[in-house]
């Protein structure tokens, strides 16, 4: 129990509380003879709360709540945030530009910015697993993949 | 009872069924090698593959792959030092030293041996147990199921690796996903943003896709990409005399415990492995050779581990209660295919039923013919470098996620659960228990309301009724002797104040 527990535990109870709140304004939470819909939420927002606290508690108690180190460090977090971009980018163009296209261009750059191929590398194994991709999962499971702009 | 194994076996038999067996445990096997992919992520993907399929079918593939991932698993353990996946992590400490002192042969191949014994206990097992099991079952209402799912999950925060709490808090939030959709008793809307695509709630796929493939994927490139390394000698793959000798009894206690650990709620491989090794650790005249290289230290987990599996079918099968991540999705698939896991199932669908219980017993020899003299496969796969299969699992995500209802919206939820995933491992947040109270979330909500409609608002209801108080007394001592210790540490805290 150490790894930035002070923090975490602090989000949790703004968590916990945000889903009690919405949960109370939004929906009827009913009497315990008719529970409505916001009961279980509005319970579970409630011990989520509860527990934050407990877990602030024993990291406050002792006294390693922020003993886990440098959170995000300057050399690993780029590439864990090229990647999520990269899928962001996926899921917004998918439907747009099709899935060869798309997953062509996102392999690019995972394999060139992130697993820190050569470009020619590069352009090779993503031309190769999109390919491989797109014969499994369209054409032999007959997956319907969406074609976007080139049709395919 | 022969009759049904009998028509178990005309169901497996019939082609497309032994294909589909084949096809499972050799996918199962594949990603069981492979670090990174586990059979959850693996049976998320090929979900919808099998919408196609008749139920039998699609059982019996996904089921293939959760047992086959057993096998695998521990040939990464034992060549690589790394587990394939996490029931295999304690096959690491004595395979891989045998790996290392040249005796990576009869390690795979007591590992082989041992799994198939115990899926052949299991699949007996599943067969004693499941039939009184579902009659007993039939007896169970809100307030019985309110009972038993709280156990499950009290059993599952309990045995959390890292802390209880921080468990119950990934469950709990599990539950609130749960909960986002059209309510089903009073159709009111709920934390749905007015979007169509949430009106059915959160898809299982993505948010299994997301937490377990790419939220792993993603701490992997950030702990750095490094080269494995991985042993290519192996030869003699079968056991010695003396091996056998030392390696019979672990594998039969390992079979049977594994088997019960797999049948609670909250078990499963990962957990009977590590109880397995405990054991045998505790029982062997020379304790000292574990993380030696002791051949009983691969023996009993793995057993356990494989005979795991067929006992969580048990509680999937007879109570409609999945017990894990693997038994959540196969609940899912079941349910798609219009099938209702629980007591019911045995009468109404004895085809699926026996058919699933006969594959698995077939699948169970097709492993053990498929793997020993796959091994130098296997050893190649192992080779392929991290840099190009994390892409591969990234792709496999991302299309899992797209091809369940054809969205790219999944594919944002995905991404959003990955996210979470990532951030919860690096803060020692296990993901398995919000999974499963994702799961249960809906069941669970479904027998609180309308136990307290029927009690008309007393809570006495759940301790009125003995099964549901046993359910649930047993919950709450198991949750007061782990707070136990705590209370413990915080006395002596308050003595010391007190002195000084």
């Amino acid at each position: 129990m150490k790894c930035h527990d002070f923090t975490t535990s602090l989000i949790w109870l703004l968590i916990g509380a945000g889903i009690s709140a919405w949960s109370v304004a939004a929906l009827d939470i009913g009497t315990l003879q008719h529970p409505g819909p916001g009961f279980l939420p509005t319970l579970c927002g409630v011990l989520i709360g509860g527990l934050a606290l407990v877990v602030f508690a024993q990291a406050r108690r002792r006294e390693t709540g922020e003993a886990g180190g440098v959170f995000w460090s300057e050399r690993s977090l780029p590439r864990v945030v090229a990647t999520v971009l990269a899928l962001v980018a996926y899921a917004f163009l998918l439907e747009r530009a099709g899935f060869v296209l798309t997953t062509f261009l996102v392999m690019l750059v995972i394999f060139t910015h992130v697993a820190r191929a050569s470009w020619l590398a590069g352009i090779l194994e993503s031309s190769i697993v999109t390919g491989a991709f797109y014969w499994v999962f369209g054409h032999l499971l007959k997956i319907p993949l969406p074609r976007g702009w080139l049709g395919i | 009872m022969w009759e049904s194994i009998l028509l178990g076996f005309s169901v497996v038999l019939q082609p497309i069924n032994l294909l589909l067996c084949f096809v499972g445990v050799l996918i199962g096997t594949l990603i069981g090698v492979l670090p990174g992919l586990g059979p959850g992520a693996t049976i998320a993907l090929l979900f919808p593959v099998t919408l196609g399929m008749a139920p039998t079918s699609a059982i019996i593939l996904l089921a293939g792959i959760f047992y086959g991932a057993q096998y695998g698993g521990s040939t990464t353990s034992i060549l690589v030092n790394i587990p394939g996946e996490a029931a295999s992590v304690v096959t690491c400490l004595d395979g891989h030293r045998m790996a290392l002192q040249g005796r990576a042969g009869p390690a795979l191949g007591i590992a082989a041996l041992g799994s198939f014994v115990a899926g052949t206990v299991s699949v007996v097992g599943l067969m004693v147990l499941a039939v009184p099991l579902s009659s007993f079952a039939l007896r169970f209402g809100p307030p019985e199921y309110f009972g038993l799912l709280t156990l499950g999950m009290t059993l599952v925060v309990y045995l959390a690796q890292k802390s209880v709490q921080k468990a119950l808090i990934s469950a709990l939030l599990g539950i609130f996903i749960s909960q986002v959709g059209i309510d089903q008793i009073s159709s009111a809307q709920r934390f749905t943003f007015g979007l169509g695509e949430l009106f059915d709630g959160i898809s299982m796929v993505p948010l299994v896709m997301g937490l377990f493939g790419l939220g792993e994927v993603l701490l992997s490139l950030e702990r750095g990409i490094s080269k494995i390394s991985v042993i290519t000698h192996v030869k003699n793959l079968l056991p010695n005399l003396q091996d056998w000798k030392d390696s019979t009894w672990p594998v039969i206690r390992g079979s049977v415990l594994g088997f019960f650990l797999g049948v609670l709620p909250g078990g499963g491989p990962t957990l009977s492995s590590f109880a397995s090794y405990g054991l045998e650790k505790r029982l062997s005249k020379r304790p000292e050779r574990f993380g030696n290289g002791a051949i009983e230290g691969v023996a009993g987990p793995e057993a356990a581990n494989n005979s795991a599996t067929g006992g969580s079918f048990v509680p999937l099968l007879t109570l409609g209660v999945p017990t894990n991540v693997v038994m959540a999705l196969l609940f899912s698939a079941l349910m798609v295919h219009g099938v209702q896991p629980g007591p019911l199932l045995i009468k109404q669908y004895p085809d699926v039923f026996w058919g699933l219980i006969i594959s698995m017993y077939l699948g169970n020899a097709i492993l053990l013919v498929l793997n020993l003299p796959l091994i130098t496969i296997w050893i190649k796969l192992l080779k392929i470098p991290y840099g190009i299969l994390f892409p591969l699992i990234i792709m496999f995500t991302l299309i899992g996620a797209y091809s369940e209802r054809g969205l790219a919206f999944d594919v944002f939820v995905m991404i959003v659960f990955g996210v979470v995933g990532y951030l919860m491992r690096k803060c020692e947040y296990e993901p398995a228990p919000l999974v499963l109270g994702f799961v249960l979330g809906d069941i669970l909500e479904e027998s609180l309301r309308r136990s307290l409609i029927m009690s008309d608002g007393s809570v006495f209801i759940f301790f009125e009724r003995p099964i549901s108080a046993a359910f649930l007394i047993f919950a709450m001592l198991l949750l007061i002797s782990n707070s136990i210790p705590l209370l413990k540490e915080r006395l002596k805290t308050l003595e010391k104040v007190e002195i000084i």
